[in-house]
């Protein structure tokens, strides 16, 4: 007994000594910054304002004072938005495309072509259109998440084995059936991963695209940070969005993890 | 058990239900036309267990495969009730020599897939008939597993009832027990058996072991190099042909005369290929 408990305890702390690595990491870097400002490595002016203390209390301040919430919301409703159309476009388009050769050909180049443009390069074409705003943000953000979505949907839709096709037919299944019950499942880990890159490359591109006239969001508070000489918060406002980051990524990785099927 | 649920009735002189007259198929290799499947004609009756068997190439699968409708013949016609085939369909089952089992789907939610196909929405129903058929094959004690959990033996029963649920008429079968161990086969040649026997389907069945021909046919043609069948033998073996029945004197020395007759007629039509006898 006592020695199947001390089994147990030793497998736990095993696993805690494993995971206390990625601890480790963080504490490390936190480590090193806190060093390269205290040696004034940022340059005279502003290292106290760089270092990991002052983003600390910058942090607490902008919770309490609501600056967080009051961006990271427009922020994360962009992102979500845009993915929305982004899914509700890609996953048809991909499954087609990735299906029948045909198409497959003819819009090549055309998506290779169109997924190497910087969105960032339609800004002024999408403020002709949709004016300042929100809705050009949300648009570029869109045209960033779609690519990946779309031509890693294509790529699971293509890999389908002929032999699940085949026995599918075999059983008298019609098209839309072989479609519902073959062709969608079989690309589901690869509409994730489509959707993990999507996230990815949204959430990058969206700081720049909300410094185009936005009023609110976390690109747009980047520069109010800079305007008002708040290098603390400006690290703070950093620090947010890679753990929003972190956290979208972590949601996917689960997702994967959920619903990837195994050969 | 295959014992008792033997039909004892002949199977000879029933009615024709798949007809081959003069089927041929070319597949272009290299710029070069080969002949692979050569003037056949045959004539296959209802609820017959009918074994293909011949060297590596001779065009046996090809054959499985244009009865299945997955290819079009290059010439002649081949019809199943009196109707011309033009593609694949539910009555036509095949199984194939790969499995095909949906990764993502584990055994009983495989077996389902024929009847969501077929638009039946009962699941209460539906499940009852894929238990029915995962229990015709013994696998009934796996109806949770995922294809990457099960044995190859496992995969077979369970490609098997796949194709059973769909209730096809005629069973294609192509080398579907290859590459088991000979336990596994054993078994499931008495299932087979056993299944035909109870669902009165008609089974083609490729293979290239003899013994497994002679088992379990009720003719055996044999498919040569050329790609034309040169021989079709009557298989007047009283069943059931498996367990005590194996034992048997008379029907051991009848068993292995037919099957050094078949070998024979399948050595002689292998040319220089590679025999595997």
């Amino acid at each position: 007994m006592a020695e199947k408990q001390q089994s147990r305890f030793g497998a736990i702390g095993a696993f805690l000594a494993d995971r206390s690595y990625y601890v480790l990491g963080v504490v490390l870097f936190l480590l090193i910054w806190q060093a390269a400002s205290m040696l004034k490595l940022f340059g005279n002016d502003f290292s106290e304002a760089f270092s990991p203390y002052a983003a600390a209390l910058a942090l607490i301040e902008m919770a309490k004072s609501g600056d967080i919430l009051r961006h990271s919301v427009p922020s994360l409703r962009r992102v979500l938005v845009s993915l929305f159309f982004a899914i509700l476009i890609a996953l048809p388009v991909g499954v087609l495309v990735g299906y029948f050769k045909r198409l497959e050909q003819l819009s090549y180049v055309v998506f290779q072509f169109m997924r190497m443009i910087s969105p960032l390069a339609w800004m002024p074409i999408a403020i002709i259109i949709f004016g300042v705003g929100d809705l050009s943000v949300t648009f570029l953000l869109w045209l960033v998440a779609i690519w990946p979505l779309i031509l890693n949907t294509a790529h699971g839709a293509g890999r389908v084995s002929p032999l699940w096709l085949n026995m599918a037919k075999t059983m008298g299944a019609l098209d839309a059936g072989i479609l519902r019950k073959i062709i969608i499942p079989a690309a589901i880990p690869d509409m994730l991963t489509g959707l993990r890159l999507a996230v990815g490359v949204s959430w990058i591109i969206l700081v720049p695209a909300e410094m185009l006239g936005v009023p609110d969001g976390l690109g747009y508070f980047i520069l109010d940070t800079r305007d008002r000489f708040r290098y603390d918060q400006l690290i703070a406002t950093i620090i947010v969005i890679g753990v929003i980051g972190y956290l979208l990524d972590s949601v996917n990785r689960w997702l994967i993890s959920k619903y990837s099927w195994k050969i | 058990m295959a014992e008792r649920l033997h039909d004892q009735t002949p199977r000879t002189g029933g009615e024709t239900l798949i007809s081959l007259k003069g089927v041929s198929k070319n597949f272009r290799k290299n710029s070069k036309e080969i002949t692979v499947v050569n003037d056949c004609n045959l004539d296959i009756a209802e609820n017959e267990f009918l074994v293909i068997v011949g060297p590596t190439g001779s065009g046996k699968s090809t054959l499985l495969k244009l009865i299945a409708g997955f290819e079009a013949p290059t010439s002649g016609e081949i019809r199943v009730g009196g109707d011309i085939i033009k593609r694949p369909g539910a009555d036509r089952g095949m199984i194939f020599q790969e499995y095909a089992l949906l990764p993502w789907r584990n055994v009983l939610k495989n077996v389902e897939l024929g009847l969501e196909f077929k638009g039946s929405r009962d699941e209460a129903e539906n499940r009852k008939q894929a238990m029915k058929y995962i229990d015709m094959v013994g696998l009934s004690y796996a109806v949770n597993k995922y294809p990457v959990e099960l044995s190859g033996g496992m995969k077979r029963r369970a490609s098997l009832a796949m194709i059973l649920v769909t209730k096809p008429k005629i069973l294609l079968m192509d080398g579907p027990f290859n590459a088991l161990d000979s336990k596994t086969k054993m078994t499931l040649h008495t299932e087979i058996t056993r299944i035909w026997e109870h669902e009165k389907n008609t089974i083609i069945f490729v293979t290239s072991e003899l013994d497994e021909a002679v088992k379990l046919s009720d003719r055996i043609a044999v498919m040569n190099k050329t790609g034309k069948i040169s021989r079709i033998f009557q298989n007047d073996l009283p069943r059931p042909r498996m367990g005590k029945a194996a034992l048997d004197a008379d029907f051991h020395n009848r068993f292995v005369k037919l099957r050094e007759e078949v070998l024979n007629e399948v050595k002689a039509g292998a040319g220089k290929a590679v025999c595997e006898y």
